[in-house]
């Protein structure tokens, strides 16, 4: 539910794939014609004009000596690539909210706080005895906010019931609110250390 | 206080097909690590002019060794650019499948009169199982329930002596998913050989 965006995701690994694809293909063709790389280096070359020239093409520099300009253009192409990728990064994820709604009027405006759901919605769901945790999230889905209750359920538990107790706590929470608030109620899958705990609560 | 439905529809999309984000992130740090290593490779050729020299001499020792070493009866040189180029292709092909099937999560949701519901394939499937054998009085362990697109694929192993009814198997599971609003078609196999109680 997050708001990573999916299709930078795929052109990313599709443009690694095929470049990876390419180098396979010119290191292969090597082996295969070793003579035959070297007219296609010289062509791309050529096919660079004057830049290409100019980049392979030793220069004097003070405290390097005799150096090809492209090894100065690598560390700088290299460094702006980083960049990118670093941003691309740290964008990732993202879209969570710390609130489930908001309401502007003339008066001024209100935020209800998430941990008011988990208190209201999700607390009460995980004191079932079929139930190992409940838990809310927030997220801003089309500009508005959306709340996924995930809910863990014990082993044996009987899922209709549980989805019956949530939507009931749902309709408790709208009229609570005031308002409906886009609701996602996730039965997820338990965790490793979820599976070692005992089909009963005890208290 | 109408809940627009293309939000549930964006969500749900969402939470039943990969993100990809893993595989990009770990790319992503992988280039970069490797473009850090060209980077400084570069700026120490660039102004440490006696390991240059000496960088220059071990390349061309290691060259030669290259043509000179044979493994497989073919230069290591050669082994090692074969090596890396099907390597290169089969991770570059992975990736390209990565990159353009749409993939899918084990997971199922449909959307509600006023909530859409999300449930993981495995906890459906636990469910099946659970009912199932609660129904036809074995343990849980002797029922397997696998989830397949549409079709939840049961295998009960019967307690020895005890005849358990397919027909009663495919009502259970078919009940079990539709009481949360999932209609599955059950296909039920019950093993010949049963298990001690």
């Amino acid at each position: 539910m997050n708001a990573s965006n999916r299709f930078a995701n795929r052109m990313l690994l599709l443009l690694a794939g095929l470049v990876l694809i390419a180098l396979a293909g010119l290191a292969l063709l090597h082996l295969a014609e070793p003579l035959r790389t070297q007219p296609w280096a010289a062509q791309l070359l050529a096919a660079l004009g004057g830049f290409g020239q100019w980049a392979v093409t030793p220069l004097e520099l003070p405290l390097a000596g005799r150096i090809a300009p492209i090894l100065l253009l690598v560390p700088l192409a290299s460094l702006l690539l980083i960049v990118l990728l670093a941003v691309f990064v740290a964008t990732r994820g993202g879209g969570r909210i710390s609130s489930v709604l908001h309401r502007k009027s003339p008066a001024g405006r209100t935020l209800v706080n998430r941990d008011v759901a988990q208190g209201l919605l999700a607390d009460p769901l995980g004191e079932r005895r079929d139930v190992i945790s409940a838990r809310t999230r927030s997220y801003r889905v089309k500009g508005a906010p959306a709340l996924m209750l995930d809910i863990t359920v014990r082993r044996g538990a009987d899922l209709g019931r549980v989805l019956a107790a949530a939507e009931e706590a749902v309709r408790e929470w709208d009229g609570v609110l005031g308002a409906r608030v886009p609701t996602v109620i996730h039965f997820s899958d338990r965790g490793m250390l979820d599976g070692m705990r005992s089909t009963a609560r005890a208290r | 206080m109408t809940i627009d439905r293309s939000v549930y529809r964006r969500v749900l999309r969402r939470e039943t097909h990969p993100s990809r984000s893993v595989v990009a992130v770990v790319l992503s740090v992988i280039v970069c690590l490797l473009l850090l290593a060209a980077s400084t490779a570069c700026v120490w050729w660039l102004f440490d002019l006696g390991a240059r020299r000496q960088a220059e001499q071990s390349g061309a020792q290691m060259l030669q060794a290259f043509d000179t070493v044979r493994l497989f009866g073919l230069p290591l040189g050669e082994v090692l650019l074969g090596t890396a180029g099907v390597l290169a292709a089969v991770l570059g092909l992975l990736l390209v499948f990565a990159a353009l099937l749409p993939g899918r999560r084990s997971r199922r949701g449909r959307s509600g009169e006023r909530c859409a519901v999300l449930v993981d394939d495995g906890v459906l499937a636990d469910a099946m199982a659970d009912t199932t054998a609660a129904r036809c009085g074995i343990d849980p362990s002797q029922v397997q329930v696998r989830l397949r697109g549409r079709i939840a694929h049961v295998r009960v192993t019967p307690t020895s002596g005890v005849p358990v009814n397919p027909e009663t198997v495919r009502r259970v599971v078919h009940g079990s998913s539709r009481d949360i609003g999932f209609e599955l078609t059950p296909r039920v196999r019950i093993l010949e050989e049963g298990v001690l109680a």
